[in-house]
Formats: structure tokens, C-alpha cells, sequence
């Protein structure tokens, strides 16, 4: 849509359409960065210096970023992927051997998940996790 | 770091038994004032013989079976405090998915993940 058209449009209709919806303006990348700030806390405390995300990529695909400083100062840095297939959860991660999850990793990535979603549902896109309705009084703004 | 992360509840590694039981003696369900009294200790040093006992009452067999003791500062007070503290939404969350086979838990894990996505697709 033209700039000349929006603005007749603006002019005509008042507010741009979009107004009452701020995150639309969000590119997909900027939506993923404010996901991950708030998927790195799932996992407690960030110590300082220390930099976590944890971010759903795509509808199949998440990511688990972690950059620290061991014990020995070395700078470490470990990205992980976790693919959703239909026979199971598949995890990549540079220089290892890829396996499927089962059990308890399985069950832990299950949680953070679920406590993923909610916690985007609520903070970012103000909606009930439960219902996906609006929550009352708000509108998604960040 | 090659691990998961698991989440801090996890951390502990509880006993779920454990913290069922717990639970189960912390529902206010129960006699809360039970709980509340000191515990107590047997006293005799040799429990009576079965032949001695009453079956027909429900009374205990003599008034000096039980006294009263001083509780004690045990790791069994704590986890009774622990049992009060209020039980988290992602810790419930954690006990309930214990139960979830492989199965189950990656069918929830695709649904929540599908989820997510479509929240992107409401702004």
C-alpha cells in the first residue's frame, strides 16, 4: 500500500487501522527477541555475564541459546535444537550426536514449554493462556 | 551445558511420593489439630501382648502407652513446613507430567509449541 494511499485512507477513516494493535508493527524477529528474553527466565536467575534464550522458532523448531564463562573463565557457548517430529523430540547440538528425548530431559522440555506459552500468552500477547481470549482491560502493547 | 536446562523446581529432585504424603497430611481435610500437637513417643519399653489387648474398645490399652514428647527440630519438621508452603503452578504442572508417558508428553509439547506459533498470528 502506497504512502499517498494510507495517508487518504488515515484522513478519511482517522487512526491507521492497526492502532489498537501495536505489536502488529513487530517484525517476526523482533517478536522471537522478546519471546526469549522472557523463555530465559523460565530457567531461574540469568547470572551476570551470563546470557540465556530460549525461544520458539517455528511451529516444529526451539531454541536454547546459553553463552557464560565456566569455571576455568573460558567463554562457552552452546546452541541447541529441538525439533518436534511425530515420533519424538528430536535434539541437535553442534558437535554431538543427535538423539530423540525421552524421560526426564523429555519431560523437562515438555514443562518449559507449556510454562513458555503461558508466560508469552500473558506478557506479550495479553491473552489467557487457557481460553486465548484477551485478558480483560488490556490490549497487547509492549 | 549439554543437558536440557531443567527448571529450579526441578533441581531438587524431590521425592514425589514423598511430597504426596506430604500433602496428603497437610489437607485441611484432615484433623489439622493432629498434626499440630506434639509428638508422641512410646514409652513402654515392651509393646503388651496381643492377648492382653481389649479388641472390643477403641481405647488404648493403658493411659501411660503414650506421652506426650517434645518435638523435635527434625529434617521431618522441615518438610512438614515445606508441605504448607503454597504447592507453585509450575510445580503442580511438574507433578502432573510425571505421570505422562513419552507419548503423551511429546503430543502435549507439539500442541503447546503449535500454540505459541498461533499466538504470533493474533497481533
Amino acid at each position: 500500500m502506497s504512502e499517498l494511499l494510507k495517508k487518504t485512507l488515515t484522513l478519511l477513516t482517522g487512526s491507521p487501522a492497526n492502532s489498537k494493535r501495536p505489536l502488529r508493527k513487530l517484525t517476526a524477529r523482533e517478536l522471537i527477541e522478546l519471546e526469549a528474553e522472557i523463555g530465559g527466565q523460565l530457567f531461574g536467575p540469568i547470572p551476570a555475564g551470563h546470557r540465556r534464550e530460549f525461544f520458539c522458532l517455528d511451529e516444529h523448531t526451539w531454541i536454547w541459546h546459553e553463552e557464560g564463562t565456566d569455571v576455568n573463565g573460558q567463554r562457552r557457548v552452546t546452541s541447541t535444537r529441538y525439533e518436534i517430529h511425530d515420533n519424538g523430540i528430536l535434539k541437535a547440538q553442534d558437535g554431538k550426536v543427535y538423539k530423540f528425548l525421552e524421560g526426564a530431559e523429555l519431560r523437562n522440555l515438555t514443562l518449559a514449554i507449556r510454562l513458555y506459552y503461558e508466560a508469552v500468552a500473558r506478557g506479550i500477547y495479553k491473552r489467557d493462556p487457557i481460553t486465548g481470549h484477551p485478558l480483560s482491560g488490556t490490549t497487547a502493547t509492549m | 551445558m549439554s543437558e536440557t536446562p531443567t527448571l529450579p523446581i526441578s533441581d531438587k529432585k524431590t521425592d514425589l511420593i514423598a511430597q504426596n504424603a506430604d500433602r496428603i497430611l497437610n489437607d485441611p481435610r484432615a484433623n489439622a489439630e493432629f498434626f499440630e500437637q506434639a509428638r508422641y513417643q512410646l514409652t513402654m519399653e515392651q509393646p503388651p501382648r496381643f492377648e492382653q489387648l481389649d479388641l472390643g474398645t477403641d481405647e488404648l490399652p493403658s493411659d501411660t502407652f503414650w506421652e506426650e514428647g517434645t518435638p523435635e527440630a527434625s529434617a521431618g519438621a522441615e518438610r512438614i513446613e515445606e508441605a504448607k508452603r503454597p504447592v507453585t503452578h509450575a510445580e503442580q504442572l511438574e507433578q502432573d507430567l510425571m505421570y505422562y508417558t513419552d507419548r503423551q508428553l511429546l503430543a502435549y509439547a507439539a500442541a503447546n509449541t503449535k500454540a505459541v506459533w498461533a499466538l504470533k498470528h493474533l497481533v
